[in-house]
């Protein structure tokens, strides 16, 4: 299986005299892999996952995504990259509050120049496998937490991303949305879609992913498989619904 | 250090491109108040001063003694309903060429023709004198001399002759209107008449009104209809030696007012915007301040004091600045007669003008500091934290469906979440685009004013017949001044027993004849005028006047007409603007011109666009019916189309006529001083008001950047590239730009209309249609672009930044 991520021996020190944020750190996911990455507050997360979306840069170490290695791409080459290849989810949805809904949706298409024809037909799947197609015209702020995630998760694959970043997706939601988010990226996983996973909740991690990686004070402490559905689609069973799934859209 | 202005220091510390802006705007606001206010004072301070002090005359009228006897001039001026508040006089009169007395006055300057006054006294109820040297007049063969005024003045001690009355010089004195060139006892003046020579009486007037030309032109035609008809020769006004005393700093003011009003009204819209874009910035902060124990009065006064300090601190830099740039031009500007203080900018203005802009900018920031103070600290927090949503939902809709690159559609739509501070982001772009605009004519119509006085287009090579002077100090006759022949001359034919070989009348010339024949020969002359010099005196003109005659067909040398026709003929003449003002009269009216007793009456058949002030221009018949020595000193030559004028001189230069040395062949088209001063000031202050426009432009798009780091952050995270950041950020200012260009011509160019003429006014010219219609349809859609150029310019920062900045900066914002 191809590796979707690969990091070899990454640091991350934002200051010359401070600890590193991220030290030595190597990381392998397979294409259609959906991983976990846990540990306490400051421990490198979110720095971890800046560096794979391209969104800052090691200090040392390889970091190559979906088979580009982002060293030395320039800052508009990281623009693009992320936009072909990351979609990203985040906590607090990100959602463009002046843009409605289906404009948020269109958003990746339309910076990379997807024609409006297109990238509509494409969002109006997303939206209606997502079921949140009858807020397309809404704005953000009339939304429920829940249906903004939505938008934001099918923001992040409107460009058919073969890597979905997903930063404590149900953090700012109630814990009934939160395991309907839960569902939906296990789902997607299911149907093929790698996914990166940064979170503190351990019940997300475990139906969401097949296998969790422990980060503490920059290091991977350690790593251990899961046991939930994505362990289980892992192995190949369940599957989402052909036609309605973001794969079949592709 | 108390808390208040702790917090407000960090502000302004932390807060660095809107303390800049700030103090920059205050800088600039104040440089050109300081220079408009300054200049607009002291330009005029010591004359009015001068004038106020010795009761100067509006007006000095001259009134021909054999229509109007003294008791008649006393009942006129005392009669009821005429305005007339106090007058002088009336003082017996005389027009004179002083002669140097053979022997003697070697060595001392002798001026040129002179109005001679009788006066008995240097006191009187209008135009007291001020003796400068020597004493006043007591005896029969003394003369007092105007100090400084018609040429050179002769020292105390010189001899000279005057309608062959031997006179000595006791004394100089200054007027401050320059009423009269000479004074000495009023039988003299009968005296150098002599028994047929046409007597005159100088009346001073004084008028309940006489703030601009017509007014005092009401004021002579209420003295005109006071007396028996045709008993007022002439007359002049105050308002000249005003203008005189003033110089070049009398001519920038009206436009650098425009500039400074332009100036601190940018100045206030970017300083609210400035305070009110911090507010919306530091809810958060507020809220903190609040949580501490600040009252809200404080918090107010953290706000005001964040603007204040910089803007004091621009202010000062920028009184010093005003002052700095006002040096050169009140260095132009004369001393007023009589008056032996410098024009200076006085103290109050240094202190007004920075307290002024000080209290507006407070004024300015009052209201959103005063909102910061009001906002309950739960609140500010609560709205510190929350996601900016602003308006402009429907712009947003609208052109994200509009076929455009997304970053120009999401640039577009931004001014429409903070309608307020665009509008007055638009403010400030729009004067910003009127500077522009005004600029761009003033100097267009500075253009064609130079065009038009220095006739380039039409005549582009003068050949002058008279052998030039050596080099100062060589060529010095016995008047004494002066290295040229134009400086150095004396009116023809009256070189007298003293006149050396100093005077133009004296110096070889070329052969007119053969002159003529080497023009008429060559290729490159289309056509070609002679030109004749002489002088004269009109009766009630205290200066004598310069006549320019021409060669009959002359039509064609381009003097702009603004009224009437060219000369056709002997018995016509053709004035400037000036000589018509300053005498009240009109095209149409006749004038009497006079030389060494001889007389000739002409008409005025029309008033030429030109700077020459008392230089009228008549066929060469009328000048030489006046003075019969008059000879051909220059051409004035048209060439012929694709001429090379180079080629040109250099073959007329190179030919035998001018071999031995005599005249000379010039190229006309100079450019003049005065106008690349001109030119030089409005590019500077243009450049001063849209630097002022750029950096509000500059604030709004940092507080913006500032508000949507996070939106910014997303869409990097997206997949927007640097490019399309940058795009972004400027697109959403240009927009309002090209508004502000659309609103801010029209204003602009009606800001031209008005001042251009008033300028025009100072320099007593009236401008003609052409001068003033100077925007064409290319230059309305450069200077619609210059809004939108600001409008980029002063985005180029900010957006740069934003599109520099990491997506993984943006995020933690």
């Amino acid at each position: 299986m191809t590796d979707v991520i690969r990091l070899e021996a990454v640091t991350k020190q934002y200051d010359e005299t401070g600890p590193a944020a991220l030290s030595g750190v190597g990381l392998a996911v397979g294409a259609h892999e959906a991983v976990a990455v846990m540990g306490p507050s400051g421990s490198g997360k979110s720095t971890l996952l800046n560096l794979i979306a391209g969104l800052d840069r090691a200090s040392s170490g390889d970091v190559t995504v979906a088979g580009v290695r982002l060293n030395g791409l320039s800052e508009t080459a990281l623009a693009r990259f992320r936009r072909q290849h990351i979609g990203m989810v985040f906590q607090f949805f990100n959602l463009l509050d002046d843009l409605t809904v289906l404009d948020n949706v269109l958003m990746p298409a339309r910076l990379g120049g997807m024609s409006l024809r297109t990238a509509r037909t494409r969002s109006a799947e997303l939206l209606d496998y997502l079921g949140i197609g009858r807020h397309a015209d809404a704005y953000p702020a009339r939304l429920s937490g829940g249906e903004r995630q939505r938008v934001a998760i099918a923001r992040a694959l409107m460009n058919r991303p073969p890597l979905l970043l997903a930063d404590e997706p149900t953090g700012a939601v109630d814990s009934a949305t939160g395991r309907h988010i839960t569902d939906l990226l296990a789902e997607l996983n299911r149907d093929g879609q790698a996914l990166l996973l940064v979170t503190h909740d351990e019940r997300l991690a475990q139906e969401c992913t097949g296998r969790i990686v422990r980060i503490v004070d920059g290091r991977i402490v350690g790593e251990e498989a899961t046991t939930g559905r994505a362990a289980a689609a892992a192995n190949g069973s369940g599957t989402a619904p052909a036609a309605a799934s973001p794969e079949a859209a592709r | 250090m108390n808390a208040v202005l702790r917090a407000a220091w960090s502000a302004i510390v932390r807060r660095r491109v809107q303390t800049l802006v700030t103090a920059v705007v205050a800088l600039l606001a104040t440089a050109t108040a300081v220079l408009g206010l300054g200049l607009l004072v002291a330009s005029m301070g010591p004359f009015d001063r001068a004038f106020a002090r010795l009761n100067g005359a509006h007006a000095a009228v001259s009134v021909d003694a054999a229509k109007a006897t003294p008791e008649q001039i006393q009942a006129g001026a005392a009669r009821a309903g005429s305005g007339i508040t106090a007058f002088g006089g009336p003082y017996p009169s005389v027009s004179a060429v002083p002669e140097p007395v053979a022997g003697v006055g070697n060595g001392h300057v002798v001026p040129e023709a002179v109005t001679v006054v009788g006066r008995t006294s240097p006191d009187g109820p209008l135009d007291e004198l001020k003796m400068v040297s020597g004493r006043w007049v007591r005896a029969p063969g003394e003369i007092v001399f105007a100090d400084g005024q018609n040429g050179p003045t002769p020292e105390v001690g010189t001899r000279l002759r005057l309608g062959g009355v031997e006179m000595t010089v006791v004394g100089t004195a200054a007027s401050v209107t320059g009423t009269a060139g000479a004074w000495a006892l009023p039988d003299q003046v009968a005296a150098i008449h002599g028994a047929d020579g046409s007597r005159t009486f100088q009346v001073l007037y004084r008028f309940a009104a006489a703030d601009g030309n017509d007014a005092v032109a009401a004021g002579v035609a209420a003295v005109r209809a006071g007396l028996p008809a045709d008993a007022v020769l002439g007359s002049t006004s105050y308002l000249e030696a005003r203008r005189d005393a003033a110089g070049v700093a009398d001519l920038v003011v009206p436009f650098v007012t425009a500039f400074s009003v332009l100036g601190l009204v940018m100045s206030v819209l970017i300083v609210a915007n400035v305070v009110s874009g911090s507010v919306v910035a530091g809810y958060r902060g507020i809220g903190v301040l609040k949580t501490l124990g600040f009252s809200p009065v404080q918090v107010a006064a953290t706000y005001l004091a964040q603007v204040l300090l910089p803007a004091l601190f621009g202010a000062a830099l920028g009184t010093v600045i005003g002052q700095l740039l006002a040096l050169p031009l009140l260095a132009d500007t004369a001393e007023s007669f009589a008056v032996p203080e410098v024009a200076s900018i006085p103290w109050w203005v240094d202190v007004a003008v920075p307290l002024g802009l000080i209290a507006t900018v407070c004024v300015a920031a009052l209201v959103p500091a005063l909102k910061a103070g009001r906002t309950p600290a739960v609140q500010a927090i609560a709205v510190g934290r929350a996601p900016r949503s602003g308006r402009g939902f429907r712009a947003h809709r609208i052109l994200s469906r509009a076929p455009l690159p997304r970053a120009v559609g999401l640039g577009l739509a931004s001014p429409f979440t903070r309608p307020a501070r665009t509008a007055m982001t638009l403010a400030a772009l729009l004067l910003g685009t009127a500077a522009v605009t005004f600029a761009y004519g003033l100097a267009q119509t500075l253009d064609r004013v130079d065009a038009g006085l220095s006739r380039a287009a039409n005549t582009q090579v003068t050949v002058d017949l008279l052998r030039p002077s050596g080099p100062p100090g060589q060529n010095q006759g016995p008047l004494g001044e002066g290295s040229g022949p134009v400086q150095n001359q004396r009116p023809p034919g009256v070189g007298g027993p003293g006149a050396g070989p100093g005077g133009k009348e004296n110096l070889p010339s070329a052969d007119p004849a053969a002159v003529a024949a080497m023009l008429r020969a060559d290729s490159g002359t289309a056509r070609f005028t002679e030109v004749a010099e002489a002088r004269a005196t009109i009766p009630g003109r205290t200066q004598g006047v310069e006549l320019t005659g021409y060669g009959t067909d002359s039509s064609w040398l381009g003097y702009p007409i603004l009224a009437g026709r060219w000369f056709q003929g002997p018995g016509e003449v053709v004035v400037p603007t000036s000589f018509l003002r300053g005498s009240a009269l009109k095209v149409g009216d006749e004038i009497a011109l006079e030389w060494e007793g001889r007389r000739t009456k002409v008409r005025i058949v029309g008033e030429a666009f030109s700077s020459e002030e008392n230089h009228l221009y008549v066929d060469r018949g009328t000048l030489t019916a006046l003075d019969p020595a008059s000879r051909i000193e220059q051409y004035e030559v048209k060439l012929a189309p694709g001429t090379d004028i180079g080629a040109y001189i250099q073959r007329l230069a190179e030919s035998q006529v001018f071999a031995a040395g005599f005249g000379g062949v010039m190229d006309r088209n100079e450019s003049s001083e005065t106008l690349a001063i001109l030119l030089g000031l409005i590019a500077t202050l243009t450049l001063l008001l849209a630097a002022v426009a750029a950096l509000g432009v500059l604030n709004t798009v940092a507080l913006d950047t500032r508000e949507r780091a996070q939106s910014i952050g997303v869409l990097k995270s997206l997949g927007m590239t640097p490019r399309q950041t940058l795009v972004m950020v400027v697109t959403s200012v240009t927009a309002v730009g090209l508004i502000a260009g659309a609103i801010g011509i029209p204003l602009g160019v009606a800001l031209h209309h008005a001042v251009a003429p008033v300028m025009a006014g100072v320099a007593e010219l009236r401008l003609p249609d052409h001068m003033l219609s100077v925007y064409s349809v290319p230059s309305y859609a450069v200077l619609a672009v210059s809004g939108a150029l600001l409008a980029a310019l002063g985005a180029l920062m900010p957006a740069t930044w934003a599109a520099k900045t990491k997506a993984a900066l943006w995020r933690t914002e």
